[in-house]
């Protein structure tokens, strides 16, 4: 069975951002940039950073170039017209699929994993914008019920976004995602943020409609650590929350099977994006921020070298 | 093996708790959210697995710890000395409330079906007796193995009209069982729990060993309308007014009652009326005209659950009141009497005639028909009315001297100065320093005694500003002085009368007593308290009695053989006695005390105690913990030992906590190890 990989908790050069503890702030702008910033400053040197600030070559002026991009400088050593040109402008569009349904509205640690969901994606739509990606957004339950279009002046509509999404009810990922993939007519990296609560070969195939719109994808599955340890005891009626259906359990006498089926799902999610090239993270509600972002900037880094 | 503190073994009904609630409730009960159950394979509740024990052993010793707990709790102990009747044979009380308000539709019977009950459930060995209470309790069968004795015993219980007391049947359930030497006594208290009749409840404490079954005959509601009370009130015109009070002792209020007065077996009126719940309404019955000697009249109103009170006997007479005959000098202000003549005339309670004369038309025929003498500021200095006055006092008149300004005490012949029992002196004028005042009153005695509490008279407003000084005698007693410590009224007793002696006036002239607010209540209390006047028994209370004497004698003495008549028509010997005979009279009625040698008959008026009428119980459980008292049980009879021996012999209790504990270790780490044995999963651990 393949297995999915785990954000690691222990990123050297991070700390520790307790999401239960970011939950509490409230104000998503003041948590991305918490959480951004200190995580920059963590990780001071590291090679993932300033690339979209970063001088990549000069060309000779053209006709129709704008002349504030002529480097004076250069101009004054060689007489010659030579335009800057930096990495910000091979940057890429960065959009966000929050996947919103009431499966979502889950937690047992203290915040759930839609709350998690969109710390997360404040903190990728933050840090995406501060290096000048076009961050855009597109929320949804059982269809399509938010969408910022990409731009590099999206930020704070994004996290605004965000800040007003509530559960919502559910449905196939494949017609959001068909949506979204069509409104998206630059190449650009699609991450998805949802609990994958669906057989994963239509969750392939739905995240196959971005794919194949270009998109690369980097998918984060957003799972609460009960979902997965399953640490109930007593019998007890559980209630699906996409569906208020009630089925009587025995906790200990289904752990096990339980636990084997909830990695069998994540494995066979796994397996089938790596086969499609897709990136896989599952993300634990009990991670740390900064960890995820480390996975996410090493995963953006990845996608624009190969594809440049 | 027995326990000194069995109620304690309830506690092994926890065990059950778990069980119920893994069985029945825990399921609906809880309901957890969960994101998806698209891992979740349907599990029924009722299946094999939710109503297997998941781990037996530790559910064992679980129970076992808990047993053994409570068994430690129970304090056991081994009866190592069983004596004679120290086996499973029973002793047992049935004590059977028979009081009036068993009467109360349904109670009694259920009473006495409980008590068959009980009874049944003796076995061969086991002795009963049966006693019945209400104000009084009594031993109606013996303690006896003969259960169909007892059963017979019971038949013959009956109703009383009585009130209740449930300690007077607990003491003498205690002293039957304190007396017998078994280990197994009990004693089965039925009854409808009366608050008043256990009111002083809790001084009766049952022996050591023996326990208290109660059994409650009681509804929770039970509407009951009671007529409480009667007075009689003469009015000037020779008719009465008749005052009657109702009591509802039900919680809900009653509308239209129609309430009926009968004289002499004919109705004579009904009147309607409202009484709110748990309230009282008082209602009158105006100019009744009583016919001549003493009738028997009834107030009744419609019946309820409990028909003994719903009726109210007493005799009806015209009491005739009190005459007072005031004495006043032939000189001096004819109107010297107004006030004292005034303030007599007021009051109904008795009324009082007053009749004025001069004090040197004293004569036989004026003392005939009085019971009350005031001689106000006259003279006695006439040896021959004073004589006359003296004789009249002494057999048993009563006389108030008021020593006014015109009484010259000094000059009084030797019968006039033994009516004033002591030596009047000079008149005392405190006119200079604005008047004395009443400064000491007797409040224990008669007079005064209706002052003696706050806000309930004033004589201190008074100002005197004459008296005459006074040096009682010896056999005198003073019972108000002025602030000076010189005696305002001073009584003393001549012969068979009482004498009343004040030492100012009674008008306007020496003080101004008249015009206070307490002058009339004072009048009306030296007249009553000098007359020795008692307001007539109308009726009396069941289980009261009354002297042969007193009731049917002249002067006090009666002779010949008499029989006393129940209100059901049994005539039963009066058994004349050396000393006073007292009748009891048991049932609410009429009754008769007739005369075998000149057929003479006195009736007597007989109710029940109103107690009886308010129906509120108290709960059993208090009558329990009263009589048992702290740290003793109705399983304490279990046993046979005594007390101090039952604790010696329980100390075996320590090595059971002890066990208790070992297992409760033994459990906690067998569960520590079982439930780390859940499988983690590898998704979370690699997370």
């Amino acid at each position: 069975m393949s297995r999915a990989r785990i954000v690691s908790k222990t990123v050297p050069g991070t700390q520790f951002l307790d999401p239960t503890v970011l939950a509490r702030i409230g104000n998503l702008e003041l948590i991305a940039r918490s959480v951004v910033e200190g995580f920059i400053a963590g990780l001071h040197g590291s090679p993932f950073l300033g690339l979209s600030l970063d001088f990549a070559a000069h060309r000779e002026y053209m006709a129709g170039d704008d002349i504030r991009k002529i480097d004076w400088r250069l101009y004054a050593r060689t007489d010659r017209f030579y335009i800057k040109e930096y990495e910000a402008e091979t940057n890429a569009n960065i959009f966000f699929a929050l996947d919103a349904s009431r499966s979502m509205d889950y937690g047992s640690q203290g915040i759930t994993k839609l709350e998690y969901a969109k710390i997360l994606a404040a903190c990728l739509a933050y840090l995406s914008a501060s290096q000048r990606d076009r961050v855009g957004l597109g929320v949804f339950g059982e269809t399509l019920t938010r969408y910022v279009p990409p731009s590099v002046r999206h930020r704070r509509l994004v996290l605004a976004a965000l800040d007003r999404t509530t559960p919502e009810p559910s449905g196939d990922l494949t017609k959001p995602l068909t949506q979204i993939a069509e409104s998206l007519v630059r190449r650009g990296i699609a991450i998805l943020i949802s609990d994958l609560y669906a057989d994963p070969k239509s969750v392939l195939n739905s995240v196959g409609a971005l794919r194949s719109r270009g998109q690369d994808v980097i998918v984060f599955q957003i799972l609460d650590p009960a979902e997965v340890e399953f640490p109930f005891d007593t019998s007890r009626s559980f209630e699906d929350l996409e569906t208020g259906e009630r089925l009587p359990i025995t906790p200990d006498a289904m752990r096990s099977d339980y636990v084997s089926a909830m990695e069998g799902h994540v494995g066979e999610i796994s397996k089938l994006m790596v086969e499609r090239q897709i990136d896989h993270e599952l993300v634990l509600t009990s991670t740390p921020l900064d960890a995820v972002l480390f996975r996410y900037l090493s995963q953006r880094a990845r996608r624009l070298k190969g594809r440049g | 093996m027995s326990f000194l503190v069995p109620a304690f073994l309830a506690g092994l009904g926890v065990l059950l708790v778990p069980v119920i609630i893994h069985l029945t409730q825990r399921q609906r009960s809880q309901v957890t959210a969960f994101p998806s159950l698209m891992f979740l394979r349907k599990a029924p509740f009722k299946t094999t697995n939710r109503r297997r024990i998941r781990h037996p052993l530790l559910f064992f010793l679980r129970c076992a710890a808990i047993t053994l707990l409570v068994l430690a709790f129970a304090r056991p102990f081994f009866v190592t000395d069983r004596g004679e009747g120290t086996g499973a044979a029973r002793d047992v009380v049935l004590l059977v409330d028979a009081s009036a308000s068993l009467a109360y539709e349904g109670r009694w019977t259920s009473a006495l079906q409980s008590a068959r009950d009980a009874l049944a459930e003796l076995t061969e060995g086991d002795r009963v007796a049966i006693v019945q209470f209400s104000e009084e309790a009594e031993e109606r069968v013996a303690l006896t193995d003969n259960l169909a004795l007892a059963a017979s015993g019971l038949e013959g219980l009956e109703l009383t009209d009585r009130a209740t007391r449930i300690d007077a049947g607990l003491q003498i359930a205690s002293r039957i069982l304190d007396e017998s030497e078994r280990a197994n006594r009990e004693v089965v208290l039925i009854s409808d729990f009366q608050r008043t009749g256990w009111e002083d409840g809790g001084r009766v404490r049952l022996p050591d060993g023996v326990s208290l079954r109660t059994i409650s005959v009681a509804e929770s509601t039970a509407p009951n309308v009671a007529v409480a009370e009667a007075t009689l009130q003469e009015t000037a015109d020779g008719r009465a007014r008749l005052l009657v009070r109702l009591a509802n002792m039900g919680e809900a209020a009653v509308e239209g009652l129609p309430v009926s007065l009968e004289l002499g077996g004919r109705t004579v009126a009904t009147i309607p009326t409202d009484v709110g719940a748990r309230g009282a309404a008082t209602l009158a019955f105006e100019n009744v005209a009583l016919p001549d000697g003493r009738t028997r009249a009834r107030v009744t109103v419609r019946g309820d659950g409990l028909a003994v009170d719903d009726e109210l006997r007493f005799m009806a007479s015209a009491d005739g009141g009190l005459e007072a005959l005031i004495l006043q000098a032939s000189r001096g202000r004819a109107e010297r009497s107004l006030f004292l003549e005034r303030a007599l005339a007021i009051g109904e309670a008795p009324r009082i005639r007053v009749v004025r004369r001069n004090v040197s038309q004293l004569d036989a025929a004026a003392l005939a028909t009085a019971k009350l003498v005031i001689l106000n500021d006259g003279d006695l200095s006439d040896a021959g009315r004073a004589g006359r006055l003296r004789d009249w006092v002494s057999a048993g008149g009563g006389l108030f001297v008021v020593l006014g300004p015109n009484s010259n005490p000094s000059g009084w012949s030797e019968a006039g100065q033994t009516l004033l029992g002591g030596e009047a002196g000079a008149i005392s004028d405190q006119s200079s320093r604005g008047g004395s005042r009443l400064s000491w009153l007797d409040y224990d005695h008669p007079v005064f005694e209706v002052f003696s509490t706050p806000r309930s008279g004033d004589f201190s407003e008074s100002r005197f500003f004459r008296f005459r000084s006074f040096t009682p005698a010896a056999e005198s007693r003073t019972v108000a002085r002025f602030e000076g410590g010189e005696p305002a009224l001073i009584e003393h007793t001549v012969g068979e009368g009482r004498v009343l002696v004040w030492t100012s006036s009674l008008d306007r002239f020496w003080n101004d007593l008249a015009l206070q607010p307490v002058f009339l209540p004072f009048v009306h209390r030296v007249a009553l308290h000098a007359t020795g006047y008692r307001e007539p028994d109308r009726w009396i209370t069941t289980g009261g009695v009354l002297e042969l004497g007193a009731i049917a004698g002249e002067d006090g003495e009666v002779s010949g053989e008499w029989v006393l008549v129940t209100p059901s028509g049994d005539r039963r010997p009066i058994e004349r006695a050396e000393g006073p005979t007292w009748i009891e009279f048991d049932k609410a009625g009429f009754y008769e005390v007739e005369s075998l040698e000149d057929g003479r008959t006195v009736t007597v008026a007989v109710n029940p105690s109103l107690d009886e009428s308010d129906l509120v119980a108290v709960a059993p459980e208090r009558v329990e913990e009263a009589v048992l008292g702290a740290g003793s049980a109705s399983g304490e009879a279990a046993s046979g030992v005594d007390g101090e021996e039952q604790t010696r012999q329980a100390e075996f209790w320590w090595p059971l906590i002890l066990v208790a504990l070992l297992v409760l270790g033994a459990e906690s780490i067998i569960a520590n190890r079982w439930t780390r044995r859940r499988p983690a999963s590898r998704l979370a651990q690699s997370a």
